[in-house]
Order: structure tokens, then sequence, then C-alpha cells
């Protein structure tokens, strides 16, 4: 019987793996990012719980700043810039949502075949995340590349980030706190960055729609 | 850091400084003072070349900089000046100053702008051409030959309105780094080879080369910078781009540039892999036997002035690789001393023709400027324009021709002595191939020399045959300037080659293993092999006297008979009216005769047409017919175009996946990652 965190474990690494997959399915901008939320909630958790098992403190710190950073800060923003950008509500994408979901089991049988054999031999119990993780990693990749709206684009890039952060925490315990501080510092810049950038593109070209660059087109 | 350390980095800043300085804005006194610290920097490197040749050396740390802590940072790039590198820095460096200083005032002619970047990018284009001499690893080479590629291929677009000149800069693109493919693999197979990237390295690994990789990285390397070199049949981007550049471009492309391939060659054939079988030795042969002869045959058949010369390039790249070739035959063969005479006899052509050339194409670059047309069937009495220039192409134009008293005649000569020489190795093969060849280079000699009467001839003597050529105006004094320098080098070389000699000595030892005359104060010549055992006359010195004894001779013979009396009468008009340009000798008429012989080598369209008549002057009815003749080579028409016009295509297909679209490129990335993922499961995972 294993222990009960380390089955919490398991359970929160579902609810990523299935919340990345879910996203694939919203039309709606909105849900997009509180299925974000969920997701980085139930990574925080990971922390937490990961932290718990193997009393390392700092993952502890770890986990409260995925809370605050990516349950409540980044959805907050993201969902101001639709607000008050007035982004179109919809989700417009290249692949249909049927598509797209079959895509994600794809992506998720592809990183089960690739990454599954390694896992065992990194002998730590959570090291059955790492498929969980990379699957995650793929399909926020897939979200980035199938989504026209800079924003949607926004969230598959978290996505991945959270992917890579599952991985971190899978393999590591935490990547080191100093290298997590500097991720998560990173992801704040990012999104303030985007912010910008998405503020720009309005005000130059009044639509926030990266498929407007094909003007590049030679 | 030591002298020749010190003054090779004031030079390389200096060309650098001379870029940036014509870069940087626009203005008439800046592109001179450009051009002018770019002509100062090359003359710099020219004497740090002759320090080294002369036997001073680099530190084996390369350059460092002062206050560094160590002195490796330069080390790191790779700078290393190895006799032979100094050699083809001095061939570079002396051209190249005489032709950022004649650029001065030819450049006149381009607004302001234009010029800055012409300026800049001349100087910048040395920099690159003298890294590619002093590099010593790989990687610097590369580096440097590319960026001389490019740099090269801006200039040669300069006059970028006309479709003729991009046309002709895509071809030279395309077929430059084809060349340059073949070049990175030749050196990729080196280097894996042995291990190693830099000269010394490969050097001393290359013996341990299966003869499989050694044949290939010479073929790869024989491809590519004979391309670079205009060997044939490799030299079509060099008529084309010749006279599309700026001809002072020109000149310091088909002058300079174009003598890199060839040290490339020697650089990877007899320096890193220190020669090979014969038949590498016959197939360079074969090749500059075909590269001399055909390029003078096309050179006569040329009425454009920047054409013929571009053709006569090939040609003189033709000799020198005969010089190359019998330098690696006599080597296998096991003759190291003949094959520092054949090699001399390379080393010293290549000189030269770096020195002719640029007079040569400085000279039509002036006649193609005041007359606005390169047709030479429309220039004519230019000498009384612009006697200075026609002077200077005059001295070119005898240099090419291998005549005495200039330094064409020396190396060419050095070259049919190893030809002769080559009788006592005992090799039939050998002996046969020689003479053959020797009797290839004697057709190209008096060719070229034929040549050159036309070009000289039509394009300079005689009455203007247009308009144009009737006002040309006077071309400015830096270029005349220029051209004296080149020609006067030729002169000086031509009467006393010892100097040059002396300087290949170094390059020649250690190339070829001889004991070649071991500094300045050795007279190189009797110093030279010497395979029948007499001494080899010092022949130019001799012919140079014995022309000015018999000028004199022919000078007091005049002066002691009485001139007759002098009796001036109009000129016989042919009973028509007073002679026009009409009535001289043309180009096309001039080279009849050898497109007559050589038919089933040329191939020419001709055309004769009645033209509708047109009342002359005196009144008459004139039937006029018109008599064209289009040459064109056959292998142009199908294996450049096609090579070209593929790669067009291929562009065009790759740029479909420039779409500009954020996900398209987010996709491509997508797709390699989910690629690789499955090619390491596929290849490397090993199963739970």
């Amino acid at each position: 019987m294993t222990p009960l965190p380390v089955q919490a474990l398991d359970i929160a690494a579902a609810v990523v793996l299935v919340t990345a997959w879910v996203s694939l399915l919203h039309r709606r901008i909105e849900a997009l990012v509180d299925t974000y939320a969920i997701q980085s909630a139930a990574v925080a958790l990971t922390a937490g719980l990961v932290a718990y098992e193997y009393r390392a403190p700092d993952l502890y710190l770890l986990a409260g700043l995925t809370v605050a950073v990516n349950v409540v800060a980044l959805p907050g923003l993201l969902r101001r810039v639709v607000r008050v950008l007035g982004v179109p509500r919809m989700v417009n994408m290249y692949a249909s949502v049927r598509e797209s979901a079959l895509i994600g089991l794809a992506l998720l049988l592809l990183s089960v075949w690739v990454v599954g054999p390694i896992a065992p031999f990194a002998e730590i119990p959570s090291a059955g995340l790492l498929p969980i993780a990379v699957a995650v990693v793929l399909i926020g990749f897939f979200l980035l590349v199938s989504r026209r709206k800079a924003v949607t684009q926004v969230v598959g890039l978290l996505v991945m980030n959270n992917g890579v952060f599952l991985a971190g925490i899978a393999l590591t315990y935490g990547l080191g706190l100093l290298v997590e501080l500097g991720l998560a510092a990173n992801l704040l810049v990012l999104a303030i960055v985007a912010r910008i950038f998405l503020q720009r593109m309005k005000e130059s070209f009044d639509h926030v729609d990266a498929d407007a660059l094909r003007a590049l087109e030679g | 850091m030591n002298l020749p350390e010190l003054l090779l980095l004031v030079a390389l800043t200096g060309g650098s400084a001379a870029a940036i300085l014509g870069f940087a804005r626009p203005g008439a006194a800046r592109v001179r003072a450009s051009f002018l610290v770019g002509a100062l920097a090359s003359a710099v490197a020219a004497g740090q070349a002759v320090l080294v040749l002369i036997g001073m050396a680099l530190p084996t740390v390369a350059l460092g900089l002062p206050g560094t802590i160590s002195a490796s940072p330069l080390l790191a790039l790779g700078i290393q000046e190895d006799p032979l590198s100094a050699f083809f820095l001095l061939v570079v460096s002396v051209s190249g100053a005489a032709i950022l200083l004649a650029s001065v005032g030819y450049t006149e002619r381009y607004v302001d702008g234009r010029r800055g970047l012409l300026a800049g990018g001349m100087s910048l284009f040395w920099v690159a051409m003298a890294l590619v001499c002093v590099a010593g690893t790989v990687f610097l080479f590369l580096v440097a030959w590319e960026a001389m590629t490019l740099i090269s291929y801006f200039l040669v677009v300069h006059d970028h309105e006309s479709e003729s000149s991009r046309r002709a800069g895509l071809l030279y693109l395309v077929m430059s780094h084809a060349a340059t493919g073949a070049i990175l693999v030749s050196f990729v197979l080196l280097a894996t080879g042995t291990g190693s990237t830099s000269w010394t390295g490969i050097a001393a690994g290359a013996g341990g080369l299966s003869p499989g990789v050694r044949d290939a990285a010479f073929l790869a390397a024989l491809v590519g910078f004979g391309t670079k070199a205009g060997m044939v049949p490799f030299h079509g981007w060099l008529p084309e781009a010749h006279p599309a550049a700026p001809t002072n471009v020109s000149a310091l492309m088909s002058g300079v540039m174009i003598k890199l391939g060839l040290f490339g060659l020697l650089r990877v054939a007899l320096d890193l892999l220190g020669g090979g079988p014969s038949w590498w030795a016959y197939l360079v042969l074969a090749l500059g036997g075909v590269s001399a002869l055909g390029g003078v045959l096309y050179a006569i058949a040329e009425h454009d002035l920047k054409r013929l010369l571009a053709y006569h390039s090939v040609e003189n790249i033709g000799i020198i690789l005969l010089g190359v070739g019998a330098a690696m035959l006599f080597q296998s063969l096991g003759d190291p001393v003949l094959a520092a005479l054949a090699l001399a006899a390379a080393l010293l052509h290549t000189w030269n023709h770096a020195l002719f050339k640029p007079l040569l194409f400085l000279g039509a670059g002036a006649a193609v400027g005041e007359t606005g047309t390169r047709d030479m069937e429309r220039m004519g009495g230019l000498i009384r324009r612009m006697p200075g220039v026609a002077l200077g192409f005059f001295v070119g134009a005898m240099a090419i021709s291998a005549l005495p008293p200039f330094n064409g005649f020396v190396s060419e000569w050095l070259l049919f002595q190893s030809f002769f020489a080559g009788f006592t190795t005992g090799s039939v093969l050998a002996e046969i191939s020689l003479s053959l060849l020797a009797g290839v280079l004697a057709l190209t000699s008096g060719l070229a020399a034929y040549c050159f009467v036309k070009a000289f001839g039509i394009t300079f003597l005689a009455r203007p045959r247009s308009e144009a050529a009737a006002r040309a105006g006077r071309p400015p004094a830096s270029l005349t300037g220029g051209m004296g320098i080149l020609a006067a080098f030729c002169l000086v070389l031509g009467v006393a080659p010892i100097l040059a000699l002396d300087l290949a000595a170094r390059p020649l030892r250690e190339l070829t293993g001889a004991a070649v005359g071991s500094g300045v104060s050795l007279g190189v010549l009797s110093a030279l092999p010497n395979p029948s055992g007499g001494s080899l006359p010092l022949a130019p010195a001799i012919v140079a006297a014995l022309l000015a004894g018999g000028l004199l001779v022919a000078w007091i013979v005049r002066r002691l008979r009485r001139a007759p009396a002098v009796d001036e009468r109009p000129l016989w008009d042919c009973g028509l009216d007073a002679p026009t340009s009409r009535m001289e000798y043309t180009a096309a008429g001039y080279a009849q005769p050898v497109e007559l012989l050589l038919r089933d080598v040329y191939r020419p369209t001709e055309r004769a047409e009645e033209v509708p008549p047109v009342r002359p002057s005196w009144g008459g009815l004139a039937r006029m017919q018109r008599y064209t003749v289009v040459i064109t080579e056959p292998i142009r028409g199908w294996a450049y175009e096609g090579v070209a016009s593929g790669t067009v295509a291929l562009s065009r297909a790759i740029s479909r996946f420039q779409s500009g679209r954020i996900h398209a490129y987010l996709g491509y990335i997508f797709v390699t990652l989910i690629g690789l993922l499955l090619l390491v499961r596929a290849v490397g995972g090993s199963g739970p």
C-alpha cells in the first residue's frame, strides 16, 4: 500500500493532465483561463504534497508562490486583458475541438510511449509523473500552435510551463528553490510583456490576431 | 608582441576602419579618406608579408592584444601566418593597395552614398581576403571565405538597377555557395579524419588518412576552390560577374580574389595533404590546359572589353594550374627539386597576374567609364584622350602576352623550363603529357598576344569609332597613379625576377621540401633546381638588355642616316572621302581568321544580311551588308542556367515555409519536437 501522500500526488498529477486535455476543448476564453487556474492549483497541490512527503520546506514556499502567481495573479491578468481589450470571447482555432481532443490523446500516448521506458530508471516513487508532465508540455505546445488569438497562445505557454514545473518536481523534488523562484519571476515578466505586447497590438492594428502577421509573407 | 604581429594588427584594424569610414556617412571627403586608409592598410599588410617572407615570424601565440591577461583571445580566433599565407597576403595586399588608390578617382562618377558603399565594401573585401590568407583554422578560414564571397556579391550587384547585374550576381552567388559547400565537405573530411581543425594539426595527421578520404577531400577542394579560381568547367560566373561589377571591383576580384582559390587548392593539396598520387596531378594539368586554351580562345571571340579580360583570367588561372599540376606531378614522381621549379612558376605567375590583370582592368575601366560602352567596336583613338591610361594598358598587355621585359614573361618562361626539365623524370606518361602541355602553353601565349593586339589596338589606336569615344574625357589622376604603381611592379619583377623568387623561396621550401635559395642574399635563380647540370640563364635581364641594345642600335642607325626629305601629301582615301572610322579594321574582322580556323571549336552562329542602302555623303549608292557572329560557350547554356534556375525553384519552394505566420513557425518547432521524440524512442529506447 503506497503511502497516502503518494496516492494524493498521483491524483493531483492526474488533475493536471486532465485539465490540460480539457483546455483543448474549450471554445470560450474565460473557461480556458479558469481551467488553467484549476490546473495551477493542482500543480501547487503537487508541490505541497511533495514538500510534505519529503520534508522539503522550501517547496512549501514554492507551492505558495504558485498559488499566488499562477492561480490568482495570472488568470486575473488574463481576464482583465480579455475584458479591457475587448478580445472576442470565442477561441478561434485551426483544429476543430474534436480534432484537438484526439490530438491531445495522441500526444499523451506518445509521451507515455517515449518517456515511459525512461521513468523507472529514476528510482523515485514520483518518477511516474514524468510521462504526465511531458504530455502536459506537449499539449500546451499544441495549444500554442493551434490557436489563433494571442491570448490563447499565452495560455498555451502557461500550460507548457506547468508541465515543466511538474517535470521538475517529478524528477528532483523541486528544481531548487532559486531556480524555481527565477522561473516564477520569469513567468510574471512574461505575462507582463505579453500584456504590453497585446496592448501595443491593439493600439497599432486594432485587433490582437496573430494571423495578421501574415502580411510579412514574401 | 613583435613587429609582424603589430603590423598585421594595424593593417586589419586599418582596413576595418576604412570600411566603417566608407559606410558611416556619405561625403566626398570621407569616401576619399576611406579609400586612402584602405590603401594604406593594404600597403602595411604588404610590408608585413615581406617581413614574414624574409624570415621574421609571428609568435606562435598569434595576435595577442596588449593588456589582456593572456595572449589567447586572438589565438582562439586562429590567426596563423606561415610562408604560404604570407606570400598570398603579399599578392593580395600589393594589388589591393594599388586598386584602392586608383578607386579614389575612378568612383567619382557614382553619387556619394553609393560611393561610400563601394569604398567601405571594397576595404572590407580586402580585409576578408587578408583574413582568408592568415586564417590558421578551418573555422576562421570558412568565416573569412564566406565573408569574402558575400561582400564581393554585393559589390557585383552594386549597379543593382540593371537586370543583367542582378542576374550575374545571382549566378555568382549560387556558384560560390555551391563551391563553399564543396570546400566545407573537404574540410569536414580532413578535420574529422585527423581530429584537428587547425592547419598544423590537419597537416600532422593527414598522413594517417585512408586513401579514399584523401581522394575525396582533394576532389572536393579542387571543385570548390577551382570554382572560385575560375577553372574550366567551373568558370561560368566569371565572364558574367566581372563585366557586371564596377571596374575597380572587377580588378579586385579578377586580379586578387580568384588567386585565393589557388591558395586554397595549394593549401589543401600540397600543404595539408602533402601531395598525392599522380592522377591528382594529371587531373589538375588537364583542367589547367583546358582552362588556358579555352580562356584565350573565347577571349579572342569577345569584343566586350571587360568580358575579354575576364576570359583572360580563366586563361591565366589555367596557366597557373599547369604549374601547380606539374609541381604535383614531379612531387608524386619523387623529384622535389623539379616540383619547386614548377611551383615557383605557378607562384610567380599568380603574383604577376595579380599585378597586370588589375592594371588591365583599371585601364579598361577608364575606357569604359569615359566612353560609356564596353563594346570595343565603339572605342578607338583613346590613346590621344588618355595617354597615361593607354601606356598602362599597353604595359599590362605586354605582360599578359608574356613579352619581355615584363613580369608575365618570367613566369611563363619558368613554366616552360619546368616542362622541358620534365623529360628527365623517366616516366613516359609524364614526358608525353608535359610535352603536349608545353605545346598548349605555347599556343596559349601566342593567342594571348594575338588577342591583346586586338584589345589594345582597337580600343586605343586609330580613330575614334563613335561620338562617345571622340569626346572621352581625361580619367582622374589617382587612377593613372594606381595603374602606374602596378605597371612599375610589372616592369621591376620582369627585369629583376630574383626579387619575387626570393620572396617565394620560403613557401616553396615549405611546400616541396626542396632546398630552394635560402635568403635574400642568394641569387635564387641559380639556387633553383637545375636539372641539366648547367645553369639556367637569367634570361629576362638578358633579354631586356638585348632589347635595349637593339633599340639603341636602331636609334643610332636612324641618326646616322640622314632622314629623307619629308614630302607631305593627302592620305589616299580609296577614292571615296576623308578616311572615317568605318574604314578601320574592326575587332570582329581581326578575330575572324582565328574563328574561321577553329570553326569546330567555336561553332559560331553567323549571319550576313543586306541592310537598306543609305546615300553616302559623296552621293553614290552603296550596297551595305552587315555581318554578325555570335559565339556562346557550349557549356554555359545548359549547365549554369540549369543550376541557377534549379536553385531559384528550390528557394521558391523553401520560401513557402516562410509564411510569416507565427503559428506556422511554432508548428515547425512542434512537429520537429514530436519527430525527435519519436526518433529517440525508435532508435534509443530500450523498452521497459
